[in-house]
């Protein structure tokens, strides 16, 4: 074709007046001071970005967010890596429902799965009646609106990211490999912690990149179920612009949270590239 | 030792979900599992409830517009980046995926205060194109894949014979696409329906959606009106994952794929 970017111009015109222009924006509120947008003078500085690093409240929510995001990601890696095991070992019938029932939830709004975990954490719900039936504890104990509850929500919407790229270089190994490994007398926890393990370490670390990646950004689940008691980047942000009205300071916080999302995207790009880990089939997305 | 590993990720993965749906069926007014009896009460209260219905029809309208627009905006890009011969490809398509990379609060906050600055009000229409944005790298992607896929000397074939380059559009490549267009169709119509971070910025009371219906409701009472509502949500979401791997096939099914 002769003129491609006739064909290509609305997208891009498109996502030019509706990204980039309101992120440039953003980034040029996020300068100002706290009163620019009630008639204040334009006098851009850094203050806000000083502010959301020595503030104890903003550097609070990025800590406790980075911890969150360690912590599923730990989560993620402990159950995803076995499933994705059982999943490239297993026969078909119980591969498929493993591969389903990873993929599916992804398809379910992330509000009902939210609402879906209220009813499992609540007081009288049935997390409680199992920790009591199986006697672990007597009284039932406050798990809604504490971290725990969002650590097990965000691991719960999370897996399929871990899941899927570790099963995909699982695939890759070449099964001569391992039958050389046996076949020259390893045994197989020798098998599994020197040849499998170092072959799809692509794939895990870059699973656990694209879980961090979402905890980083992630705002309904720790808005739902963990109100106010969980501050996170983007739980503050939010707060800061749409109740509190401190719009300059959340766009310093927005952009850091943007940052830190490019940062760990850029250390994906350079685990993919250097060890040619092209089996992905995820970028981002998709988890809301 | 295998299936219970197996067993015990199959109840952890489907037990929020399950247990939505089986709280739908409580005959009280009183949210929990298992309940205490089956009652199709809630599923009317739901059917019958204008904020609900409200909410189902913006949400509707909303995601089919988006669709729309992403799919044509998709597809005119898709097939210009497959066939065009030019330099920065790659540029350009990194460009049209972006949205995918920036986090939805970020393009939530941005959108509102340009749109602050700018004086216009917030309406189904603004919703309407924050959607399109988001749903655009979905449906830029599935659809290079799918004008990439097709053999292109059955393009040049119907060009030698004489056919316009519209008519061989027309004629021969779209109707070779009709898979992946269907499934960035799908890939597009959930994405904003089911949006949540974005929409909590741009609704207003006119233009409430299902998702911040939701979230709204659930800050301030608990009762299974939206037990009813999500299990009817959920049954929707296996449906189109029903119609998805059998247009695509359920590897196809991943996130951002």
């Amino acid at each position: 074709m002769k003129r491609p970017m006739l064909f290509l111009s609305p997208a891009l015109l498109f996502v030019s007046l509706l990204l980039f222009v309101p992120f440039l924006y953003l980034l040029y509120l996020s300068f100002m001071s706290e009163d620019y947008l009630y008639g204040g003078p334009a006098q851009p500085g850094f203050g806000n970005y000083i502010e959301a690093f020595r503030n104890p409240v903003y550097w609070g929510s990025i800590l406790n967010t980075f911890r969150i995001g360690a912590t599923v990601t730990v989560a993620t890696l402990l159950i995803g890596f076995p499933i994705a095991w059982i999943i490239s070992v297993s026969g078909s019938a119980l591969a498929t429902v493993l591969t389903v029932v990873t993929i599916l939830p992804l398809f379910v709004s992330v509000v009902v799965r939210g609402f879906g975990w209220i009813i499992v954490f609540g007081r009288e719900g049935p997390l409680n009646a199992l920790l009591q039936s199986l006697g672990v504890i007597d009284t039932p104990v406050q798990v809604l609106y504490t971290e725990a509850a969002v650590i097990i929500a965000l691991t719960h919407l999370l897996l399929p990211f871990m899941v899927l790229p570790v099963l995909a270089s699982l695939r890759a190994i070449e099964k001569r490999v391992i039958d050389a490994a046996m076949v020259l007398g390893s045994r197989r926890r020798d098998v599994f912690r020197h040849v499998i393990i170092p072959l799809c370490a692509p794939g895990i670390v870059v699973g656990s990149l694209l879980v961090f990646l979402h905890v980083l950004a992630t705002f309904v689940l720790p808005a739902m179920l963990g109100s106010i008691n969980i501050k996170m980047i983007a739980t503050l942000i939010y707060q800061q612009v749409m109740i509190v009205g401190h719009v300059p300071a959340g766009a310093a916080l927005a952009v850091i949270l943007f940052t830190f999302t490019m940062l760990v995207f850029a250390l994906i790009g350079v685990v993919r590239n250097r060890l040619r880990f092209d089996a992905t089939p995820l970028e981002a997305g998709a988890a809301r | 030792m295998r299936v219970v590993v197996g067993i015990l990720y199959i109840v952890f993965m489907c037990s929020p979900l399950l247990i939505v749906i089986g709280a739908a069926f409580e005959p009280q007014e009183i949210l929990r599992f298992p309940p205490q009896g089956v009652s199709l009460t809630w599923f009317r209260r739901v059917l019958q409830d204008p904020a609900f219905l409200n909410a189902a029809a913006n949400s509707l309208v909303i995601a089919l517009l988006a669709t729309v627009l992403s799919v044509v905006l998709g597809l005119l890009a898709a097939y210009a980046l497959a066939r065009g011969r030019f330099r920065h490809r790659e540029v350009i398509l990194g460009l049209l995926l972006s949205p995918l990379i920036v986090p939805e609060l970020v393009i939530g906050l941005a959108l509102l205060q340009i749109l602050t600055l700018m004086n216009i009000a917030t309406d189904l229409l603004t919703l309407v194109l924050a959607h399109t944005v988001i749903c655009l790298p979905y449906t830029v992607r599935l659809l290079f894949n799918g004008v990439s896929a097709i053999n292109e000397t059955l393009e040049n074939a119907s060009l030698m014979l004489g056919a316009s380059r519209g008519g061989t559009i027309l004629r021969v490549t779209l109707p070779l696409m009709k898979s992946s267009i269907v499934a960035a169709a799908l890939f597009a119509f959930l994405t904003s329906f089911d949006n949540t971070v974005i929409s909590l910025f741009l609704v207003d009371a006119a233009t409430m959606t299902l998702p911040i219906t939701i979230y709204n409701y659930v800050e301030f009472s608990l009762d299974p009106a939206i037990a009813a509502l999500s299990a009817i949500l959920i049954l929707l979401s296996c449906v189109t994952v029903a119609i998805i791997s059998r247009v695509s096939g359920l590897e196809n099914m991943g996130p951002g794929k």
